[in-house]
This record gives C-alpha cells, structure tokens and sequence, in this order.
C-alpha cells in the first residue's frame, strides 16, 4: 500500500490553539456584537451569501412555475375576474383616501400643525431566510444601488414587517418586528395610548413593554405605529392586542399582541420612502405600473402641478 | 471498527454541499436547521484523514458565520470546540457502534449549540427556545446517513478496500 502523503500534522490537537482560537473568536464577536467597524463587511457579506439563498431557492420557483405551467385555461380566467375585482375594490378605497387626505391637509393648515409627511413605497422579493432559528432576518433583493438605508421600514399587504438591518449593494437583510431584537412604537387606534411593541421570538406574538394598570388598552384594540422615533410613519397598522392580564410579579400589565402582517407567509415586500411634502401639495390616487425594471416598480403619488 | 478515508477532493466537495444544505429550509419545518457543517467538522476530526487543525475548523465557522450572517466568530467559535473535542475522544468514538456513536455526536453538538446560544445570550439577553435542542436532535440523526455516505466514498477507493473490516 502506498503511503499517503500527510498535509495536515497528525496528533492529539493543542490546547493552546484552542484557547487561541476562542480568545480570537470572543474578540470577533465583540467587535460584531458591540461595534459598527465590521458593518461594511456585513454588507458586503449579504451581497456576496444572497446567490446561496437562491440557489436553494430553486424548488420553490419549481414548485411556482409547475403551478403557473398547470393551471388551466378557466382557472386562469377566474383568477383574473378575481384580481380585477380586487382591483376595483381597491381604487375605490384609494379614491376616498385621497379625499380624505385633502382634508386632513386642510385640517391641519387651520391648526397650524406640522407638513405632512408623503412616503413612495418600492416593492422587494424574498430571497432567502438565514437558518439562525433564533433570529428573524430575511434577505430581499433590494440594496443601495435601489436607494435602500439602514432602518428603512418594511411592510407587507397586512401591515408592518420589520425593517432594513444591513444593506448591501444588491441585497438587503431585514429584521422582523417578531425578532426579539427588535421593538417599535405605537399607539391605540381607539384611545391613543402610546407604548412600545417588542418582538418575542414567537412569530405569532408581541409584546407591550411597561403598560401601566391606567392605560385605555383591551382585548381586540388595533395597534398602529405611532410615528416616534421617526423610523416608521404614522398609522400603519401593527397588529390587533389578543390578552390583556395582569400578574401579581409585576406592576404592568402584560400585553400580547399578534401581528398584522404575514411574517411567515409574504414573500413580496414594500419598501417604505419617507419624502417631505409641501402642506399645499395634495396626493392624488396611485397607480401601479406594470413595467419591469427596478424603477418601474416604485409606486410614486402624484402631486398636482407635477 | 469502520475507517473512513476520504480523498481531499472528497472532502472539498462535501463542504459546499453541507453549506446549502444548511441554508435550506425543510419545507413545513422552517425552524429547523441541520447543522451539516458540524456534522462534517465532527466527521473530520474523529475519522481524520490527515488531522483536523482547529484552523480548519475556524474557517468553516467564519463562513457559517457569513453564510447565516451572524455575528462573526459565534459559531467559528463551537466548531473549534468541537474539532478538539472530538479529537480528544476520537479513539473512543469510533470503537462504538452507531448507537452510542450518535450519542457522542448528539452531546458534542448541543456543546456547539450552547455555545452559539451563549453568544446569543450575550448580546439579546434572551435565552434559547427547545427548537434549538429539536435541531441539534435531528441534525445528530443525519450523522447515520453521513457516515453511510462516506463509508461507500471510501469502499470506491481501491486502495482502501483492503483496509475496510
């Protein structure tokens, strides 16, 4: 038998390089953890992981394009009634958001209060889900090249998403508003309460942090996003409050909440543009072009004098 | 006692295969992962053809690490662990049969996973839920198929035939 050439150094591993390596780790996750200086790699590490994710994303698109290849002719058909009925719906929920706006503009003018604040919204794809079970990140095919920032917020059909935690070239990793990490603002649509809703790890639930015994909140209240801290606009719904309870191991009322938004099922995001808007300038319906191209996607509103 | 011995090439090609493997969702069962890098870090160090440096073993969690993108060094840090463990008992491990062999595998993987939940600990303050445990389970179950695969790998080999019993 031949003998085989060795390229690594036989016997028993030292415990010296251990430690080395676990010193050199620890330091690694400190500087990732508690720092920003590796942030610039991350980005560059969403762009440069994002081919993987579609790779073993294949059977998925498969699965899509041997449904779309199958359907038949009346399927097709009915499909189609249905999304322009849904179409219709939907133009007529825009045109009275349009009025209503106006008025709100008006409304505001008499009160002296501050501009109004117009967001374009930019439609993204679901990538691929990192396999941290821990976490809940996904990656989408927008990145800086389509303007996209840091902390930019994301919604869905339902309701809000999450947000952008790292943003590479090409792609982006978004955080869930479930993501333990993450918490955001909001208020009672009913009373106007103000809290702030955590993610608890569970994509079915949130959680209301400090809500003291005398806040106007109950089982069935809408929670929208109330606009502080200046990350998500204002109104976007959030999610509806299922249990209100109070314990005797703690002063505050322990609130869950589940979440609007299909955080285990969306697979097409929108990507949210604040602009600053001129009080005197009212938005007229939106429309959705069906163009492709990255640009062609983004749904602006109209101005008048535009 | 089974040997395994594996070509350079042969390990090569499995580090990429593991790696999607990794990223990929189990359709219906999204919150758990197998971890086949471990898997095949442990492979490395108890069947080691021609030793497992912890470098090796470093490397392989750095790219886990970018792959998941999760804080570098957390899981670069459980495989090192993992490769100077399992080359502590490797004499151990491979006289076992397969049960007590999964066993070794299942304690040595839920060694890497509270490590990564350390981490995680460190810097959310959380603590980790029982789908951690479920994929450290499962992931242990695929170290049957793992050592199969290699197995016929190394029964291809001419020149290992005759060291197979």
């Amino acid at each position: 038998m031949a003998s085989q050439k060795h390229i690594f150094r036989r016997g028993p591993a030292s415990f010296r390089g251990l430690i080395f390596f676990i010193v050199i780790g620890l330091a690694l996750i400190f500087v990732s953890t508690f720092t920003s200086l590796l942030q610039p790699a991350k980005a560059f590490f969403v762009d440069l992981v994002s081919p993987f994710y579609h790779i073993t994303d294949v059977d998925t698109a498969v699965s899509d394009w041997g449904e779309e290849a199958l359907m038949t002719r009346e399927e097709l058909l009915a499909e189609r009634d249905r999304l322009e009925d849904e179409n219709l719906i939907l133009q007529r929920h825009s045109l009275q958001l349009a009025s209503l706006r106006s008025e709100n503009v008006r409304m505001r003018q008499l009160l002296s209060a501050s501009e109004l604040v117009e967001e374009r919204v930019l439609i993204a794809e679901l990538v691929g889900t990192p396999p941290d079970t821990e976490t809940h990140r996904l990656i989408i095919d927008r990145g800086r090249l389509d303007n996209v920032r840091e902390g930019q917020p994301v919604i869905d059909a339902s309701g809000i998403f999450g947000q952008v935690r790292i943003a590479g070239d090409e792609n982006s990793e978004i955080i869930l508003v479930s993501d333990r990490e993450h918490a955001i603002p909001v208020e009672v649509l009913r009373s106007g309460a103000r809290s702030i809703a955590a993610g608890t790890g569970s994509y079915d639930e949130l959680r209301l942090r400090n809500v003291a015994p005398t806040m106007d909140i109950q089982v069935g209240d809408k929670l929208v996003s109330s606009g502080l801290a200046q990350k998500f606009p204002r109104g976007y719904p959030l999610g509806t409050v299922i249990s209100v309870e109070e314990t005797s191991s703690s002063p505050f009322l322990q609130v869950a909440v589940t979440p609007s938004a299909g955080l285990q099922t969306s697979s097409q995001l929108l990507l949210l543009f604040n602009e600053r808007q001129q009080i005197n300038t009212f938005p007229i319906p939106v429309e959705i072009t069906d163009e492709s191209g990255p640009d062609a996607s983004v749904v602006q509103p109209q101005t008048i004098g535009e | 006692m089974q040997e395994i011995q594996l070509r350079l090439s042969d390990w090569a090609a499995l580090l990429p295969l593991c790696l999607l493997f990794y990223i990929t969702q189990i359709p219906g069962f999204g919150h758990i992962r197998i971890d086949m890098l471990a898997l095949l870090v442990a492979l490395f160090s108890v069947y080691r053809l021609q030793g497992m440096p912890l470098t090796l073993a470093f490397a392989i969690g750095l790219a886990q690490d970018v792959v998941s993108l999760a804080p570098i060094g957390q899981h670069a840090i459980g495989l090192v662990v993992l490769a100077y463990v399992a080359q502590s008992a490797r004499d151990r491990i491979r006289m076992q049969a397969m049960p007590n062999q999964l066993l070794a595998i299942f304690v040595g993987l839920f060694l890497v996973k509270f490590i990564h939940s350390w981490v995680v600990a460190l810097g959310f303050g959380q603590l980790p839920t029982l789908n951690s445990l479920l994929s450290v389970l499962v992931t242990s179950l695929f170290w049957v198929p793992v050592m199969r695969i290699a197995s016929q790998l190394t029964r291809k080999r001419p020149s290992a035939r005759a060291g197979i019993s």
